[in-house]
């Protein structure tokens, strides 16, 4: 499979994430479920199948996280994940974000306004030696 | 399930495509498929199947469909597609030549070496 249908792939399954979840969901109640039928069928008692099912099964949350990761783009989704985890901590604390933005606003504007009278003079200081050099190089013999 | 070994890390793939060589199944079956196939003498952690599966079903090496499982319930049924047959062949060959290699670097006596 070429790396483009791999991502074609992967688009689609976002487009049809609830119903993928749905699915998943179902397969691994169907596995649960055969496997609870299947230890009752050699004599355990139910609840004794249900608890060894579920041990032998492992982690569902880790397989199902697991079953998402396989479908989707992990990296794109939890780098998304943490932006929009920061997007809502800064709406929570709002005055943070103005006094924030206002000092990196004050202190960007200062640093520029600095910056260019600087080189202002600067270029000044520079423009006769520019012109002096060019005399040096119109005769160097 | 009987004890056993567990699994070799990156094998687990290769006995799910093995699994749906012989034919559909859903995601038990293809965990019975495995015991059965290795006397039960593999352990595995019956969850990991199906992150597994989803991989092999992204790669394009399973394909998968809704069904009707024998105690009638809905279950999804896996199948080989043509490029799991061939990574099939391919990893069946470079495991066996592996084995091979490890067997004979673990007969070696002191003698041959």
């Amino acid at each position: 499979m070429s790396r483009l249908q791999w991502i074609v792939s992967g688009v689609r399954n976002g487009f049809r994430r609830h119903a993928q979840e749905r699915e998943m969901e179902a397969e691994l109640t169907f596995h649960l479920d055969a496997r609870v039928d299947d230890l009752i069928a050699k004599g355990r008692l139910p609840t004794d199948a249900m608890r060894q099912a579920r041990l032998e099964f492992g982690s569902r949350g880790a397989h199902e996280e697991g079953c998402r990761d396989a479908r989707g783009f992990p990296l794109l989704e939890h780098l998304l994940s943490d932006v929009r985890y920061a997007a809502r901590g800064l709406v929570r604390s709002r005055r943070l974000v103005c006094v924030a933005v206002f000092s990196l606003g004050i202190g960007v504007g200062v640093n520029t306004r600095s910056s260019a009278l600087s080189r202002r003079s600067s270029d000044g200081a520079h423009r006769p030696c520019a012109r002096a050099a060019r005399v040096d190089w119109g005769r160097p013999w | 399930m009987a004890p056993g070994e567990p699994i070799l890390p990156g094998t687990l793939e290769l006995l799910i495509l093995k699994a749906a060589s012989l034919g559909p199944l859903h995601g038990y079956g293809i965990l019975l498929r495995i015991q059965q196939m290795s006397g039960a003498a593999l352990i595995i952690e019956q969850g990991a199947l199906y992150p597994a599966m989803a991989r092999l079903e992204r790669g394009g090496l399973l394909d998968s469909e809704w069904g009707t499982s024998e105690n009638s319930r809905k279950a999804k049924f896996y199948r080989l597609t043509t490029a799991g047959r061939r990574r099939l062949r391919d990893q069946t060959d470079s495991w066996e030549r592996m084995v091979r290699a490890m067997r004979t670097a673990l007969k070696a006596t002191g003698g041959e070496v």
